[in-house]
């Protein structure tokens, strides 16, 4: 079984928004609910200053504390990896929201907390996730953790990754690349 | 004083209010709340601890006499079962309306998570609701074998629930203001406290209308020294609590704790803060009830109210303060400055006012249609009142 990981080279990313209007597209996403987003931190101060542009999204986290809490299994962790959302078995109790570190959680007019769900329908057909096929500088590499041979693995040994709060004990599945 | 018709007709308000907010809710979705993504656990979600906990305040009051054998509390327990049950469903309303799909719980059943917290809190105020009904049934048929058995439960079971929902909120790791150890110790006494708070005031008004009798309410009067005694008692250990959460927060600055403490001190919550909570929870009750001894009922009364107040502001506070910090997903980002708006909006005041509201009307339907005055399993309780009153006056 292939277990699916993200790899984000955000140097690459030119804050285009490309990859958040596809996955609100692909999803049928209502205006304020968003799977993808993008961070912005200053560097340094004027003139000697510079912005980096961090992609955000559900962490697909091993330890996802979405998936601790949810009393009804509703949020689940697939066998690939991902973590999976029942919709029909969500009680909109929110816990789930309060308690991802990513705020990647977000309600529906349902009054259910939705997420990504890495585009099952494009895995099925051996397709990437529609934000990393939108992405027109390929920041996102989705691939097999598994496979010692896939893409993000190689490019993963090239260059120093780094994760979002580690800390907080989780093991995210998206990898940054450091600069 | 208010006479029975006037409550009934505030109650019945507060309850219809309440129902137009909450079908304003079931229509309008989050969009009528004060929530957002970021801020998705609202003051429903406060009500509902306040109402539970105070279930378990009234528990543990009860426990007083047919747990711990205290019998001077003994004549109370009908009506203190009652106003716990009554509590106890208007939190369940509370947490009912906050639920976006209520109908999705059947899946507790089929596909329960052990793992989660709200589960064992699901099932521990579901059976805290069986038994404390079975009590009540066994009270009104005056089986004190049956009593003395189930009580003991009932306090275990509501005690564990009470802990549960502290776990509910302290073991969310991604929020550093409740990821402690003690959430769930602090939830116990906080219950507590508002239990003995509201036991005060109940009594207080059943012995100004003379809804008991004479004997009742004289031991009503002799319970004023205890009643004291107990609220100084849970007060101060509720202040070590608060206390310490300071000093951890500001000698740590952990990340998310000390930026809700900051809330709290210059932020958006600092007026609420140290008016209802510092003020209303530990200031005008502690300087009642320490210099007005001539005047212990009023002491107790208005602590009691001052309290009430108090720890319902300071559940709201909590929840709040604890996710409007905003997490350091990506420590600098824009996003992670500032803090996240919440409010309070109608429909949620006005849900809060049906809890309110049902609480009343449950207990005056209670108080109309059955027998509230425990007939005394000990001969010897009334000498034991007699034994408090010589005690309390020494």
């Amino acid at each position: 079984m292939a277990q699916y990981g993200l790899l984000i080279d955000a140097t690459k990313c030119t804050g285009c928004h490309a990859c958040s209007i596809a996955c609100s597209q692909y999803n049928e996403l209502e205006e304020e609910v968003d799977y993808n987003r993008l961070e912005f931190v200053e560097r340094g101060s004027f003139p000697n200053c510079a912005m980096d542009i961090v992609p955000v999204q559900c962490m697909h986290c091993d330890d996802a504390p979405c998936v601790n809490v949810c009393s009804t299994m509703a949020t689940f962790q697939q066998e690939d990896g991902i973590v999976g959302f029942d919709p029909q078995k969500c009680t909109g109790c929110k816990a789930c929201m309060a308690a991802c570190p990513y705020d990647a959680r977000a309600l529906n007019e349902a009054r259910l907390a939705e997420k990504c769900r890495w585009c099952p329908e494009m895995l099925q057909q051996g397709k990437q996730p529609v934000c990393s096929s939108t992405c027109m500088n390929e920041v996102r590499l989705f691939g097999d953790l598994e496979d010692p041979d896939s893409e993000i693995n190689q490019k993963m040994a090239k260059h120093e990754v780094e994760q979002l709060r580690p800390d907080m004990g989780t093991k995210p599945r998206i990898w940054y690349i450091k600069k | 004083m208010l006479n029975r018709q006037v409550w009934i007709v505030i109650a019945g308000m507060l309850v219809l209010i309440g129902a137009a907010g909450i079908i304003n809710i079931f229509i309008n979705g989050e969009h009528v709340m004060g929530t957002s993504n970021y801020v998705p656990w609202g003051s429903l979600i406060a009500f509902y601890v306040f109402f539970v906990a105070t279930s378990t305040g009234f528990t543990f009051i009860n426990s007083l006499a047919h747990v711990f054998k205290v019998k001077r509390f003994e004549f109370l327990s009908r009506r203190l079962t009652l106003a716990s049950i009554a509590a106890l469903l208007m939190g369940f309303v509370m947490i009912g309306v906050e639920l976006g799909n209520p109908l999705a719980m059947v899946y507790i059943m089929i596909s329960p998570n052990f793992a989660a917290p709200i589960v064992w809190m699901g099932l521990l105020y579901g059976l805290y609701l069986v038994l404390h009904i079975v009590e009540f049934i066994f009270q009104l048929k005056n089986n004190h074998k049956v009593i003395d058995i189930i009580s003991p439960i009932v306090l275990a079971v509501a005690i564990a629930a009470q802990s549960m929902l502290g776990a509910v909120f302290g073991m969310s790791v991604a929020r550093g203001f409740w990821n402690e150890a003690y959430t769930s110790i602090s939830f116990i006494v906080l219950a507590f406290l508002s239990g003995i708070a509201a036991a005060v005031i109940l009594t207080h008004i059943l012995a100004r209308k003379n809804v008991v009798g004479k004997a009742d309410k004289k031991a009503i009067e002799q319970l004023q020294p205890v009643f004291s005694k107990l609220l100084l008692g849970t007060v101060t250990v509720v202040l070590f609590f608060t206390v310490w959460k300071w000093i951890y927060g500001l000698y740590g600055t952990m990340p998310g704790h000390a930026d809700a403490l900051q809330l709290f001190a210059g932020g958006p919550l600092t007026a609420p803060y140290w008016l209802l909570e510092i003020g209303f929870v530990f200031v005008v009750p502690i300087l009642l009830l320490v210099f007005m001894k001539k005047r212990r009922d009023l002491a107790l009364i208005f602590s009691s109210l001052s309290l009430m107040i108090g720890i319902f502001a300071m559940r709201v506070m909590m929840v709040f303060a604890g996710q409007m910090a905003p997490l350091q997903v990506v420590f600098g980002s824009e996003s992670a400055q500032g803090i996240r708006e919440v409010s309070i909006l109608w429909s949620e005041w006005a849900t809060a006012g049906f809890g309110i509201g049902g609480v009343i009307l449950i207990y005056m339907i209670g108080e109309k249609w059955l027998d509230l005055n425990t007939a005394s399993h000990d001969a010897d309780v009334y000498e034991q009142k007699q034994e408090t009153y010589e005690f309390a006056k020494s």
